[in-house]
Order: structure tokens, then sequence, then C-alpha cells
């Protein structure tokens, strides 16, 4: 798996971050990236908002949910899961790039786009279904998530600590972008 | 209209919150509410007096004060300190009129801190081991060495004479801690944030009578883009004191 | 129950043809959802999709959008060249059901609708895509998969 780009939105949607680490991508304007970060951000809600589930479509998939988590996180200050994307898009898979998103509790959304699945896909009909692979996204999945594990350290450490920023407005730290390189490349 | 139909932003998840919501020990953050949930009022800071929490005050049977000097310290957490330092940063630069007294700033509120953990070191390092540095070597070694370790856990990188000027030495650290997470924006020119740990040199040489002036300079190399020189220029007299005593 | 609806939009937006499956004794329902919100946000949601996709992807080449997952369920989805939308609806741990809509769209759309000379193939506004025929036999096919419970 090879990382594309990394993208970071703020909670209002808007990219404060945004880097293409390796070749692969058409080159976008940065226009064309505020764009579609605006784009991501809303399919993003929509999509934790459809309940395309017949036999659940009655209660609130989700909602229980982050509801849970905020009143854990009220009660013992910790944080069970630094991933709180559990309803919202989570992954996108083409035939060029999978894409990746990753929340934070402060709304704070981190996106990775990497190579496409190794899966090979022939449109020839199959005979035999069973063979239907299964797992190979997730895999790609759980390495991703152990990425956005890092990016948000280094997010933390190299962003957030840094008194030259202001909170939810462009990243410029030259340490950040070093680091997130030696990480991706 | 019924709550399906909404579609909330993405940090649906505090609109989700309710007012009922709140900490066990019923004090804490409560994104929901917003500043006023922490705010200390006498009710709340009764439930932060019984959470048994450090308390400076001397009163304390535990305060910070009361605690043998001697005993090594604990180690404090990088995050934490990096907050404060990066408030630190911030609230000296709202005040200051330009780079320059900004970083002067700095070197003052270091100065301070210089002063007394000299004193703390040397007691720390108790008599019997300790001795009176009156060299100009001599005290440079151990600001290079004891001093640094007790503060940043690690001694300074290099410890350099300048070949040009005779009165100015170099003490070079290659991943400065106070400013390990800043990177200076580029209209801020050549500011380090190290000017505070320039300061606390200063602060310390000053007390042990060896008057210098001691700033920072950022200057990167392959591979350490944060390696830092504290230039320590010693006062001219101090060139006399030593002739006089040792030769 | 790890699939969980199936659609088709045409090529004017709409939704001819929405079959959801429950685990109850009726087997679920058709054609009851195709002017939901689901359906709506669903096709607003893959179109948006569909843009970035073509944007990001590489220039000379069409990119298509296979699937996108949440937390809770992950679409597949198919595009024909003439503009239909086959979609899927799974639970978000299977992977990859291409071979299953392409399935779907040579060997049961393309023989009971497009060369079924009584039915439609564009529909008009108030036209569903209800075939009989093609509602039994997806259903078995479906059925039949080994992920489909």
């Amino acid at each position: 798996m090879k990382v594309y780009s990394c993208l970071i939105l703020n909670k209002a949607g808007g990219l404060i971050y945004q880097n293409n680490v390796n070749p692969g991508l058409n080159s976008l304007s940065s226009n064309d990236f505020l764009v579609l970060a605006g784009t991501l951000h809303g399919v993003h809600a929509i999509a934790s908002k459809i309940k395309p589930i017949p036999s659940q479509a009655k209660d609130d998939i989700g909602v229980t949910n982050t509801h849970n988590t905020n009143t854990n996180l009220i009660a013992t200050g910790k944080s069970q899961n630094a991933n709180s994307n559990q309803s919202g898009l989570q992954t996108i898979e083409t035939d060029f790039f999978n894409l990746y998103i990753f929340q934070t509790l402060t709304g704070l959304k981190f996106v990775i786009v990497t190579s496409p699945n190794p899966v090979v896909h022939n449109l020839q009909p199959m005979n035999d279904f069973k063979s239907i692979s299964r797992g190979e996204l997730q895999k790609q999945y759980d390495s991703t998530v152990k990425l956005f594990r890092q990016l948000y350290l280094l997010f933390s450490d190299f962003v957030m600590k840094d008194p030259f920023y202001s909170l939810d407005m462009p990243v410029k730290s030259s340490l950040f972008d070093m680091r997130v390189k030696e990480l991706l490349v | 209209m019924s709550n399906d139909n909404i579609i909330y932003p993405s940090v649906h998840s505090f609109s989700n919150l309710s007012l009922s919501d709140s900490s066990r020990t019923g004090f804490g953050y409560n994104p929901y509410k917003g500043p006023s949930s922490n705010a200390i009022t006498p009710e709340t800071s009764n439930i932060l007096i019984n959470k048994k929490t450090v308390s400076l005050t001397p009163t304390s049977f535990d305060s910070i004060y009361d605690r043998n000097i001697l005993k090594k310290v604990p180690e404090i957490s990088l995050s934490s300190f990096s907050f404060l330092f990066c408030e630190i940063v911030n609230w000296t630069r709202n005040n200051s009129k330009g780079i320059q007294d900004l970083e002067q700033r700095l070197n003052t509120l270091g100065y301070q801190i210089g002063q007394r953990f000299l004193e703390l070191v040397k007691t720390r390092e108790r008599i019997k081991y300790s001795k009176r540095e009156i060299k100009i070597l001599e005290i440079l070694q151990f600001i290079h060495g004891a001093f640094w370790k007790s503060i940043f856990g690690k001694t300074a990188n290099e410890l350099e004479k300048s070949q040009d000027i005779e009165n100015e030495y170099m003490i070079i650290d290659d991943i400065p801690l106070v400013s390990k997470f800043i990177s200076v924006p580029k209209d801020y020119g050549n500011l380090s944030c190290s000017a505070f740990t320039a300061g606390i040199i200063e602060g310390a040489l000053d007390s042990a009578c060896f008057p210098a002036t001691v700033t920072a300079h950022s200057v990167p190399k392959e591979g350490l883009p944060l390696r830092t020189v504290f230039l320590i220029k010693f006062d001219e007299s101090l060139y006399t004191r030593e002739n006089l005593r040792f030769n | 129950m790890t699939l969980h609806s199936f659609y088709i939009f045409d090529r004017h937006c709409r939704c001819v043809y929405s079959r959801e499956y429950t685990q109850g004794s009726d087997g679920g329902s058709t054609n009851r959802s195709n002017e939901s919100d689901t359906a709506k946000l669903m096709f607003g949601m893959l179109y948006s999709l569909k843009n970035i996709a073509s944007k990001l992807g590489d220039k000379e080449a069409r990119n298509n959008l296979k699937s996108l997952s949440t937390g809770k369920f992950r679409l597949h989805l198919f595009e024909t060249a003439t503009g239909l939308r086959f979609v899927i609806v799974s639970d978000p741990a299977i992977d990859n059901l291409q071979s299953v809509l392409w399935e779907l769209y040579s060997n049961y759309y393309v023989r009971n609708v497009a060369q079924n000379a009584l039915s439609p193939v564009d529909f008009a506004c108030d036209e569903l895509l209800a075939n009989p025929k093609f509602v039994s036999e997806t259903d078995r096919f479906l059925s039949s998969l080994p992920v489909f419970r």
C-alpha cells in the first residue's frame, strides 16, 4: 500500500493541511482541494444520516453510540478510541485509489488517499461465487488506522504544541511537514 | 419537524449531549455547556479540593514545599510543559513590540529560573560533592553537563570556543527541549524560542558571578532542523579577574 | 443478514428499483422506498463521490467508484455504460461484490429487461422496474450467495 496524499479538515470542513506525499493522483489546484474537502465533509455528514438497513430503520443508528461515548468521556476523562468516526463515511474504493477518513472526538478529520486494493477485478461472469474475497479492504483499513494514529500523534505534537499555530487555521509548521513526509513516504 | 430529517454537522456527537450529562465527580469540561462547565465557583472549588489534588498552598501537608528538597524530583510530562510553554510564548508575543522585544522578554523569564535553579542544582549535588566553580571553563562544563542534565534530562551536545573572538563560547543542543515542537513561521525571521533557555543560562551564569550575555541562534543542520547554538559572551572584566587570579 | 438491500438508479437519477431484505418471513419489500430519503441521500452521496473519484483519478481513463463504507454498512456500486447504477448495501465486512453486480446486470437485467420487448428500457417518470421475473430471479440469485446470510 502506498500513500498518495494526506489531508486534514477542521471541524467546519475547511482544508487546513494537504500534502501530496507520493505521485499517483491527478494534480489539482489548491482551490479544487478546498472544494474536495468541503464535499467530503458534506458526504460524511450525509452518510451518518442514511439508514439503508431496513431492520434497523426505526432505531437511531450511531446516535446512541456517540451519546455513550461522550457520557463515558465526561465521566472518566478517558477516550476509549481515538477514532470517533463510527457512523460517518469511512472508506471509498475506486479503480485508481482508496480513500480513508478518520475523525477525532473534536471533529477534526484526517483523510488519507492510498493506492487501490491489490484485488484484481475481472468483470467476467464468475461461476464460483464462493470465491468472493473477504477482508482485503478490511486489512488495508486496519493498516491505515495505524497510520492515522501516528498522524494524530504528530498533529497533536507538532501543531497543537506550536505557539504560532491558531486553531482551525491552515497548518504551516515545517516540522510537521517533515514528520508527515517521514511517516508516509 | 421530526428529529430524523435534520442533518447535523458532523460533530453530531456534541449536539447529542444534553445538559444532564455531567461527570460523576461533578466537575469537568462539558463540551455542550462550554467554558462555564468547568469555571471555578465556590461550589466547584469544594469539589476540586476534595479530589485530593496536590495543592500548591503551603497549608496542606503534601504541598511541593513539604517535600524533601534533596530528593530527585519526578519527571514532568513533556506534553504539559509544551502546552505551558506554548502559552508563555503566545502571551509574551501579544505583549511584545517586535521580534527583538519578544526574544528579550523570553530571555527575562528564563533569567529568573536560571538564578533559582542554580541554587537548587547545587543543593541537590550535596555539599560534599559540590564545589564552587571559579574558572570560566569549569563553570561552562558545569552548565553544559550537570546543570543541563538536571533541567533537560540530558547533557548538551557540544561545547565550543569561538575561534575569532576571545570571550565567546558556544553550547550546542541538537534537539532543544523547549522548542522541540515549535516551528517558527517565515515572517518571524530568525526568532528562536530557545531565547528562554538562553535566559536560564544567563541567569545561572550571572548569579554564579560570571556576568555574560547569552543569545540563542537556530543553526539547522542536515537531519537536525532544530539544532540551536547558545552563544555565551562573557564580560571583559571577567578576563581581568581570571588573569589576576590564575596567572 | 449481510446483504441488506439492492437498488437500481437510472440515468435520470431516479431510483427505478428498490428491494429490501429483512429477516422476517415476508422477505422484505419491493419498490417501497424509491422515493424515500434514504434512496435520495444515497444517490446524492454516490454522485458527489463519483465527482471526487474522477477528479483525483487518472485523466485518461475513467475512474469507477466501486464501494464506500461507514461503520454500519457498505455500499457497492456498479455503473453501466448506459448510465444505470446498480447499488447493493451490505454489511461493512463484505469486501467486493463487483462480480455479483456485474452478474445482476449482464444476466438478469439484460435478459429480463433489455431483451424484453414489452418492458421499457428508459423508464418514464412514474414508471418503476416491477418485472416479476426479474424480481424473482434476482431474489433467487442473491439469496443463493454465501454472503447473503
